[in-house]
């Protein structure tokens, strides 16, 4: 029955416990908190926990090219990390068959300290290549990097594009006969990153099998063959990726600005939405509402942001460091609009709830989903390790220019 | 070819088959922390040199007097400098073996490899210091005008037995800090307070009869002691049940340091 296929999955499921909010988590508190539960102390409960990935059953044949859309949180990175043995499942088992590449990530094991040329030996290791293969290659990449001259300095000399395009250079020269792939383009400026999907369009026309998440739908269905929606940790649904990306599509518009609670007759919320549904850590969300009033008055409006879990990371804080902030409204349809600094972490999605209130009370809750891309905001020191110092985005500028 | 993907992870023969397929990162991960760490100081290699040098000369200043009739003709500060490199390379290898899965963090989450790499890799590269450091006692040596005979050869024993111990303290070590942090902030406090109980400063004849037998339980013990005799050869042997002791403690240590850590390598990102 393996004959032809790439990847055999049974009931995989992940869970993750939720971190202890509190205690420090250390070894003391967790003895502890063990000793006072058969003490028969109901507040020191176990932790609870979620299921990432829930029953996931799927069979890839050889030589498919299929890609997985979901919401950030449905589980469609921690499928991969358990396919790629990142890290173990909780129940289940799969089998992959053929020598697997795995980009999770560009530049894996990239140390500035070391030269470009000693860099794409390293990363081209880490992802799997021999030596006499990188040595093969390492002109091609070079050149498809487009740094001929520099291959000598050390990285930390680089600018920030030019370190991805190295990156990403080599992670497009693995060849594999299992390419798993998540998220990575979305990294360098846009030519580069056309380049480099090119370049990967070229590979999936061969027999080898690829497991694609992308957030670019676009590109989902201009590559795969097939493509799988995840929800929830689970696998919602399994077939051409035109169908399977117009009901994804569905769930995101009723999803954005979907009316939790009912509005008070004077206020109504007709839309909510972001601009942008993946914000790069530490840039700004706009959020755009229209709200139609029957009369002038006075509302007051609260944000707040939750993560995947249902915890609230952050709450907005107005004037005078209020939850809820006046407003002032027409009658007819008002435009509002506010901007949030996305300071949380990479990698999640999270809900931003917007709340409406009048004198009447509780007028409208809208909840908007979103998804932290890119690297966590950290500080980080030359080495590369992160600095205990909260982090906020900045950018210099001559004075004077735009 | 093909793998499995099991809640389970343990020692079997496909993990020895894995080691083996991945042994070219073991070397690739070395030579890049030795890349990386000689590039950035000044003085490179000295480092592991003065470090040893400068505990001998303290070493000399206080303890010199104090135990130069207890160990033979050998001069006290190389009697000290063999010490110190020992236990250099055996508190190297462990620290950075228990501290490797937070060194490797972010590529853990990234890329899939035998997680037991990490802390091999870490520990097998102090090797290379110890080394570097050996010089040193080689010309110390010649200053004294002292030279080696062939038993050496044996000092290679010594290091593999170190190795083995620094491996498996560094996977047990690793593997609890992966879920309680409180190891990192611990094992200064324990290298220290270890390094006092191994004859590094202090011959071990130092210590009490009737402590004897548990004393040795530190593998530490009969490694410093055979290293000594085997580079210097001054006195007698050391005791076959003290060497005994030491290598049973050595081995279990060994094996259950690699079985505790695949037992829960894979799973080890989820709370690093």
């Amino acid at each position: 029955m393996s004959g032809d296929l790439a990847i055999h999955a049974e009931h995989l499921g992940k869970r993750y416990r939720l971190r202890q909010q509190g205690g420090m988590g250390g070894l003391v508190d967790g003895l502890g908190r063990r000793l006072r539960r058969l003490a028969g102390d109901d507040a020191a409960a176990p932790p609870s926990h979620f299921w990432a990935l829930d029953d996931v059953s799927l069979d890839i044949r050889k030589g498919e090219v299929v890609g997985i859309v979901g919401h950030n949180g449905a589980g469609k990175s921690t499928l991969l990390k358990v396919l790629t043995r990142i890290t173990n499942p909780t129940r289940g088992s799969a089998r992959v068959w053929g020598r697997v590449g795995m980009l999770l990530e560009v530049g894996t094991g990239f140390h500035a300290d070391l030269s470009g040329r000693e860099n794409v030996f390293m990363n081209g290791a880490i992802l799997g290549m021999t030596q006499a293969e990188i040595r093969r290659k390492y002109d091609d990449i070079v050149a498809f990097a487009e740094l001929e001259d520099f291959m000598d300095l050390a990285i930390r000399h680089y600018s920030n594009g030019m370190c991805l395009r190295l990156a990403l250079s080599v992670a497009v020269h693995l060849d594999a006969e299992v390419i798993f792939l998540d998220e990575i383009w979305a990294v360098g400026d846009l030519a580069f990153q056309t380049k480099s999907w090119r370049r990967i369009e070229e590979l999936t026309g061969s027999d080898r099998t690829f497991v694609i998440v992308a957030h670019n739908l676009d590109t989902i269905e201009r590559l795969c063959g097939r493509c799988l929606l995840m929800d929830h940790g689970r696998l919602t649904m399994d077939g051409k990726p035109a169908d399977v990306i117009a009901r994804y599509r569905d769930e995101v518009q009723s999803r954005a600005g979907r009316l939790v609670t009912g509005g008070a007759p004077s206020l109504r919320v007709t839309e909510a939405r972001l601009d942008t549904q993946e914000v790069h850590a530490g840039d700004s969300l706009d959020i755009r509402l229209v709200v139609e009033a029957d009369s002038a008055g006075e509302a007051t409006a609260a944000l707040s942001v939750r993560d995947d879990t249902g915890r609230t990371v952050a709450a907005g804080a107005g004037a005078d460091h209020q939850r809820w902030t006046a407003l002032a409204v027409e009658p007819g349809r008002n435009r509002l609009r506010c901007t949030l600094p996305a300071c949380f972490a990479a990698d999640r999605t999270y809900s931003l709830v917007v709340e409406l209130r009048t004198v009447q009370g509780l007028a409208a809750v809208s909840e908007l989903p979103f998804t932290v891309i890119g690297r966590d905001l950290v500080l980080m020191d030359a080495a590369g390790n992160e600095l205990p110092v909260p982090a906020v985005p900045v950018a210099w500028r001559r004075d004077g220019e735009q | 070819m093909h793998y499995d993907v099991r809640p389970t992870s343990g020692i079997s023969r496909d993990f020895l088959n894995e080691i083996w397929f991945f042994r070219r990162l073991v070397w690739l991960f070395i030579r890049r922390e030795i890349v990386i760490r000689y590039k950035n100081t000044l003085i490179g290699a000295a480092w592991y040199i003065l470090q040893p040098l400068a505990m001998m000369v303290v070493f000399t200043l206080v303890f010199g007097s104090v135990f130069s009739r207890q160990i033979g003709d050998l001069p006290y500060p190389l009697f000290a400098f063999s010490g110190l490199l020992l236990w250099q390379l055996f508190s190297r290898a462990l620290t950075l073996g228990a501290q490797s899965l937070v060194m490797f963090q972010s590529m853990l989450g990234k890329i899939y490899f035998p997680r037991i790499i990490a802390p091999a890799s870490f520990v097998l590269g102090a090797l290379f210091d110890f080394f570097v450091a050996a010089l040193a006692l080689a010309a110390l040596m010649a200053w004294y005008g002292r030279g080696v005979g062939p038993a050496v050869a044996g000092v290679l024993v010594v290091l593999v037995l170190s190795t083995l111990c620094s491996m498996g303290w560094g996977c047990l070590l690793a593997a609890v800090d992966a879920r309680y942090r409180d190891v990192r902030h611990a094992l200064p406090l324990l290298m220290q307070v270890w390094m006092f109980c191994s004859p590094v400063m202090y011959p071990s004849t130092y210590v009490g009869e009737q402590w004897r037998l548990l004393y040795a339980v530190n593998p530490m013990v009969g490694l410093i002691e055979w290293f000594r005799w085997l580079v210097f050869q001054v006195g007698p042997a050391p005791a076959w049940d003290i060497t005994a002791i030491g290598m049973v403690s050595t081995l279990l240590v060994f094996v259950l340091g690699v079985a505790v850590f695949q037992k829960v390598q894979g799973t080890l990102v989820d709370t690093l």
